[in-house]
């Protein structure tokens, strides 16, 4: 049975392996200035990660607006209650705040009703004519459904590794599972919208 | 991502951040409260107050009295003398 929240407990540290040293040196300086309650640590941190947590967030809720809230929502967390991170447990910021969105964009499915997938928020390739315009948007609306109909674990695999890039290694660390069985979500995934697609 | 897999990123709509999300999201950030033990307010306020030395000797002090006041203070010898004053039937003092 698929698990509905993702550990935030220990982890890793193969994200960190995988950015500068520096970079994660710094992550870990900023939060213990952001624990003194200093903000411009705070504002460097944000601004260095808004990014690719909002990328992330976005992957969930297909929206931008609701995916930015969920990336205040979470920073704003780590704010009022910095002890949340400890350094040393937890080893890289960044895995585990990846972990902190994917849960909030868990909750936030499971609080909310999805927004229609086409909405006005969708942009349009001028490239494309009207026809295939028209397809390449009714292909997204139709993998955006297929994507947000699977498994939460799978989907949680698919939107770290296909869309955030993660190595499977790094994802399987968000997650707190083991690789064999990351591998195994993206497969069943990548399987299931194959078919669900050709189906349609 | 291996070239098979390419449609499944292609094909998936995406949309930038506002460009403010950042400096919204540190404008949400109000001031903390910090809260504080009396002890380390106490020091804190000493320690902004008095220089070192001064912060030192005034500890020296502190502990001086407070060692003072508890220890039992001996009364003088005579307290201890009782006056014996014997009375006649009329009252005069013999």
């Amino acid at each position: 049975m698929e698990r509905d929240v993702i550990r935030t407990g220990a982890g890793n540290s193969a994200i960190a392996s995988s950015l500068p040293q520096e970079a994660v040196e710094d992550d870990a300086r900023l939060l213990a200035r952001i624990t003194q309650g200093e903000r411009a640590a705070f504002a460097t941190l944000v601004r260095r990660h808004n990014d690719r947590f909002y990328r992330l967030a976005y992957r969930f809720v297909a929206n931008r607006m609701q995916a930015e809230d969920i990336v205040q929502d979470a920073f704003l967390k780590l704010w009022e209650r910095p002890a949340m991170w400890q350094v040393g447990r937890n080893a890289a910021f960044t895995t585990w705040f990846y972990r902190v969105v994917v849960n909030l964009c868990l909750d936030h499915q499971k609080k909310k009703r999805p927004l229609p997938l086409l909405d006005d928020s969708w942009v349009m390739d001028e490239r494309e004519t009207h026809e295939e315009t028209l397809l390449h948007r009714e292909k997204q609306g139709l993998l955006e459904a297929q994507i947000a109909a699977l498994p939460e674990r799978q989907r949680v695999a698919l939107n770290l590794c296909f869309y955030e890039e993660l190595s499977n290694q790094e994802a399987a660390e968000v997650m707190g599972i083991r690789l064999k069985a990351l591998q195994s979500l993206l497969m069943r995934a990548k399987i299931t919208l194959k078919e669900k697609l050709k189906e349609n | 991502m291996s070239t098979d897999d390419k449609w499944l990123h292609e094909l998936r709509r995406f949309e930038p951040a506002s460009p403010d999300l950042a400096n919204r999201i540190v404008l949400a950030a109000h001031p903390r409260a910090q809260r504080i033990t009396l002890i380390a307010y106490l020091r804190e306020l000493l320690a902004s107050a008095l220089p070192q030395p001064a912060f030192a000797l005034a500890g020296v002090l502190t502990v001086g009295v407070v060692i003072g006041l508890n220890l039992p203070t001996p009364l003088p010898a005579d307290n201890h003398d009782v006056i014996l004053q014997a009375y006649s039937e009329e009252g005069t003092i013999l």
